[in-house]
């Protein structure tokens, strides 16, 4: 039997942090943004009903606290949605699929096709009404072990999960 | 019995099951209604009026009973062109369909109840079952050995390759480690005692919010007034009592290693780890091999003195599953443990260099995490016991000096195809992982981090993470390059 036991050259290897990522669709901005919009609303509400109909904090000062602090809680997810907006970006490798995402905590997924166990394409409300689509991958075991790309335009989206699709099909049982 | 005509008929469970689920469905409803039950004979014998309560009782011993009777009636099990069919409920019908090669454990527990009818209940775990409950409640003891021999038979993927004769030589089984009673003593001195006593005291707590209704008002108000007594006490009584305490948790953790630990035996089969043991309720559980991800081992303190550990077998699975197939092994003697490790991975060489990870992360954890939580707990000491306010004091520095033993016992190895990683602030904590098990890889960067070239790379695996955290951006960014050309130019199963 022939053996071989080539050197690795780590400098050449493929390297995540040279790849070109995509940035997610401009109009996933307005669904977060929306849905900025329902939160804030629905909170607000929630808080002024609490405020009324809860004797004890039937009182100006509880008024004061409780409407300084949605606001600014309110105020960090505009911005915070708008700051993590701009790192969300993705690439395709031969290999794997690379999602970028987060504002003060960044972080970059990687996940090889060939630990992917299935995928799927789901869209909200507001994705639909901006023809927009998010990708799922899981892998085996806990769910913490798979990472959902938001913001891709739908077409690209099914593009995507066919592409997986395809390259996790057992041999033999590829779909043409 | 192992053909394959006897598993493709439905059959049902043995007669034991129907025993076995109505005691279970009893204690379920006896444990559920106690104070109910509790209250009633206690206004029984203080009224005479009854009327209520019996219908109550009735009525949760009907809805109780009567599906429990239904599971076994409509309990069918088979197997059908290589999955493992389980047909359950009249009502709402489920038929849970396990794909043979999905199935990664299985698992053969046998009750006390259960042994007197020498019977076992099965149950199988495959990867993203979290909600499936694929189990059989009860079959005879041999027709489980044989069902589990012949899944196993099915499912194992051939390991001899194509165009070779194949010769099959049946390789014994070999027990590898079997504690004794000094090693069972040994983990219960060296147990951690303050589980038992958090358990004592859930157990006492519990117990009284439940009986706190029924029990006489003068022994309710002793209770309430114990704290204000134990404070007036002498210094000698408070020392008993804590000794007594301390006495009990070790007498608590003893019952509770020889109740699990007790006959237990570790073999190494041919596809896996055969585990089993246990005073009253027996279980044996077969790891395969090839579901392991990582490996894992432990040694507080003391056990670490007198060379003893705990291996974890991290395998596959969903979060239940990987609670059931997380075996904890007792290690007597740090020899032992390569031989446990070979079977999914040579040690690493202890020759190759350490590396370690960035001081930064001892500023960042007491800036982000030990202060705020010296303030707080200072400022609800302050308001609250004025006169333990001091106590907060102490806390900053005790979390700092948790840091930096973090910082300075963290080192990891990196081989061609392994991590190690050493960690434990005063024991040992050792992680094993080969980079093929890894699914996915994180590169996490704070803005901290990102200021400072540093990052923390996470490795996920079918049966959880695995940290590296602060090291330089560099390291992680050639550690995440080199671990995806691992991953996606081998042909090695990891599940």
């Amino acid at each position: 039997m022939e053996f071989y036991n080539a050197v690795v050259e780590t400098a050449l290897l493929p390297k995540v942090e040279e790849t070109t990522l995509q940035p997610v669709a401009p109009e996933y901005l307005q669904v977060l943004r929306w849905n900025w919009r329902i939160t804030a609303v629905v909170s607000l509400a929630a808080m002024a009903a609490a405020w009324y109909f809860i004797p004890f904090l039937h009182s100006q000062q509880w008024a004061i606290i409780l409407g300084s602090g949605w606001f600014v809680i309110t105020a960090f997810r505009w911005l915070w949605i708008a700051q993590s907006f701009k790192r969300k970006a993705y690439a395709m490798r031969q290999h794997d699929i690379i999602y970028r995402s987060g504002w003060i905590i960044q972080e970059t997924q990687v996940c090889p096709f060939n630990r992917i166990q299935h995928c799927s394409v789901s869209s909200g409300l507001f994705e639909r009404r901006f023809g927009l689509a998010s990708l799922s991958l899981y892998t085996a075991g806990t769910n913490e072990a798979d990472f959902t790309v938001h913001g891709l335009d739908e077409a690209t989206a099914i593009t995507i999960r066919d592409f997986i699709l395809q390259k996790i099909a057992p041999a033999g049982n590829e779909q043409s | 019995m192992n053909n394959h005509k006897l598993w493709q008929e439905p059959q049902r469970q043995s007669g034991a099951a129907l025993i076995i689920i109505l005691y279970k469905a009893v204690w379920q409803m006896l444990r559920t209604i106690w104070p109910i039950l509790l209250l009633w004979i206690w206004r029984k014998s203080a009224t005479g009026n009854t009327d209520r309560y019996q219908w109550m009782a009735l009525g949760i011993s009907v809805l109780v009973l009567v599906p429990a009777l239904l599971r076994f009636i409509f309990f069918r099990f088979y197997i059908q062109n290589g999955q493992l069919i389980i047909k359950q409920g009249a009502i709402n019908k489920k038929t849970i369909t396990l794909p043979l090669d999905k199935i990664q454990a299985i698992h053969i527990e046998q009750s006390f109840l259960l042994r007197l009818f020498n019977a076992a209940k099965v149950s199988f775990d495959t990867p993203g079952s979290e909600k499936m409950e694929a189990r059989i409640d009860a079959i005879s003891m041999e027709k489980a050995a044989a069902l589990r021999a012949y899944i196993l038979d099915q499912s194992a993927p051939a390991t001899i390759e194509e165009g070779e004769p194949q010769v099959l030589q049946p390789v014994p089984e070999r027990v590898v480690l079997q504690p004794g009673l000094k090693d069972l003593l040994k983990l219960s001195i060296t147990n951690n005692h303050f589980e038992a006593l958090g358990l004592l005291f859930g157990f006492a707590l519990s117990l009284y919010d439940n009986v706190r209704d029924i029990i006489s008002n003068q022994l309710a108000q002793w209770f309430e007034r114990l704290p204000e007594e134990m404070a007036q006490s002498s210094a000698i009584l408070i020392i008993t009592l804590l000794l007594l305490l301390v006495l009990a948790a070790v007498v608590i953790s003893t019952v509770r290693v020889f109740l699990q630990y007790f006959n237990y035996k570790v073999t190494q089969a041919v596809k896996g780890w055969k585990i089993g043991g246990g005073l009253i309720n027996t279980q044996q559980r077969l790891v395969p091999f090839n579901k392991i991800q990582f490996l894992s081992w432990r040694a507080n303190w003391l056990r670490k003195k007198i060379n003893f550990y705990i291996l974890h077998l991290n395998a596959a699975g969903a979060e239940d599953v990987k609670k059931k197939l997380q075996v904890s092994i007792p290690i007597t003697n740090a020899a032992f443990l390569p031989v446990m490790a070979r079977p999914y991975y040579e040690m690493p060489d202890a020759a190759l260099p350490v590396y370690g990870i960035q001081k930064a992360f001892v500023y960042r954890r007491t800036i982000i995490v030990a202060i705020p939580i010296t303030v707080i707990v200072g400022a609800v000491l302050y308001f609250i016991l004025a006169n333990f306010f001091w106590m907060s004091l102490l806390l900053l520095p005790y979390l700092v000096f948790n840091y930096w033993l973090v910082y300075k016992k963290f080192s990891f190895k990196l081989t061609a195809d392994a991590l190690q990683i050493n960690k434990g602030k005063l024991g040992v904590h050792t992680i094993l992982l080969k980079w093929v098990k890894v699914q996915q890889v994180q590169v996490q960067q704070s803005l901290y981090q990102q200021r400072h070239q540093l990052a923390t790379i996470y490795f996920i695996t079918a049966a959880g993470n695995v940290v590296l955290p602060y090291i330089t951006l560099k390291q992680a960014l050639q550690i995440q390059n080199y671990v995806l050309y691992k991953i996606e130019s081998s042909n090695e199963g990891w599940l």
